[in-house]
């Protein structure tokens, strides 16, 4: 996933933007050669993009993130990076045992309130 | 031909997880398989009469139900920034290897998504494709209510849909019920799965309920259940002279909607 990709995501249940990133693994790759700018976030510095004074956007298209979380403010839903890709799917089609296993794996780096409290599954329900 | 007999034999997939199930166990195969191909065929024929409207979308555009990627890869060799979501990942990851092999990764977003509960903050995308996939949902308006919500003003929509009325004839021959398709791979026993029709006149409506100006409404696949039979070089000679046929849109087994979001 594309630090980029942040300007559109929304929670699929709330539709509450932005959403707040962790990223646990990312890479370096070719930077494309003609890019649309970012409309109204900047997921590379999580702010809104009128409030920066500097983008660093040719930073920012050399990575791809590899693993990490996505988190609502809002409604308190998390979803998964792994693999490169979002899994941004409604609560009725997520797969409880896998969702709990991404927490365990990755307990370290995710704030204490989703593992205790984070929609649809958390540590604390389990 | 007996129904009941044939009905006995398929796998039945309900609902939206039974889709999912469905593309899952058909990745591998999708874009080689042989008794694949009715899918194939309709397929070609819809990017025809879509040809000249891909060239017409702008970054960045949404395509739901992505699939192995067949209009995405086209997308994205245009330099369009695609967004490709589809419920099945592991259709998502052949859709990523073949990115990787034609050098397009840059342009893509691939997400594991809905298209009923779309990831997207209001207005965000350019366009939206959603072809051979709208039949699958379970909530069509709920469906066409976010692609509205997520497009911009003048933003383009392009829906696909099978004539239910050609649907009709196939579940009365097979003897399967309503709501149902049946799907063949040489790796998946034969399968039922969720998948209704509507008419493109029926999608226009849907469109213009939620915000959409109709801009054209196309049909193509006019030999339905005959496909089988017709050589392909018939083919493209076949579809030119049917389209002219008076009521040529009830005879075409494949109908598509395009249409602009209006302002409010």
């Amino acid at each position: 996933m594309k630090y980029r990709l942040m300007d559109l995501l929304a929670c699929p249940m709330c539709k509450h933007f932005p959403l707040k990133l962790i990223v646990f693994e990312e890479i370096e790759i070719e930077r494309p050669e003609k890019i649309r700018r970012c409309e109204l976030y900047c997921g590379y510095h999580q702010a809104m993009i009128e409030d920066l004074s500097e983008l660093n956007c040719e930073d920012c298209w050399g990575k791809e993130i590899v693993s990490g979380i996505l988190i609502c403010e809002k409604c308190g839903r998390w979803y998964p990076i792994e693999e490169e890709i979002p899994r941004m799917l409604p609560d009725d089609l997520r797969d409880r045992n896998k969702d709990l296993s991404f927490l365990s794996r990755w307990k370290s780096r995710i704030p204490e309130r989703v593992l205790s409290d984070g929609k649809p599954f958390n540590l604390g329900n389990a | 031909m007996n129904g009941e007999l044939l009905r006995r034999r398929f796998r039945v997939l309900e609902g939206k997880d039974g889709v999912r199930r469905l593309y899952d166990d058909l990745a591998e195969i999708y874009d080689h398989s042989r008794l694949l191909y009715l899918t194939r065929r309709l397929e070609r024929c819809e990017e025809e009469v879509l040809r000249e409207w891909l060239k017409k979308f702008d970054s960045p555009i949404l395509d739901v139900g992505c699939g192995s990627g067949r209009y995405s890869l086209k997308l994205a060799s245009r330099g369009v920034e695609t967004i490709s979501i589809d419920l099945s990942l592991k259709m998502l990851k052949v859709l990523l290897r073949k990115l990787e092999g034609h050098g397009l990764r840059e342009n893509v977003h691939v997400i594991l998504a809905d298209g009923e509960n779309l990831p997207f903050r209001d207005g965000s995308l350019r366009g939206l494709l959603c072809t051979l996939t709208f039949d699958h949902f379970q909530e069509p308006k709920k469906a066409i209510s976010e692609f509205s919500r997520v497009l911009k003003v003048e933003g383009l929509c392009v829906i696909s849909t099978l004539n239910k009325e050609h649907l009709k004839l196939l579940r009365r021959l097979l003897g399967i019920s309503a709501d149902k398709v049946p799907f063949l791979g040489e790796t998946i026993p034969p399968t039922l799965v969720y998948e209704t029709g509507h008419t493109g006149l029926e999608i226009q409506q849907m469109l213009s309920a939620y915000g959409f100006k109709s801009i054209k409404l196309m049909g193509c696949c006019y030999w339905g259940l005959f496909t089988p039979f017709i050589p392909k070089p018939m083919f493209k000679l076949l579809e030119k002279l049917l389209v002219k046929l008076k009521n040529s849109m009830k005879h075409a087994a494949l109908h598509v909607a395009v249409a602009k979001k209006s302002p409010k």
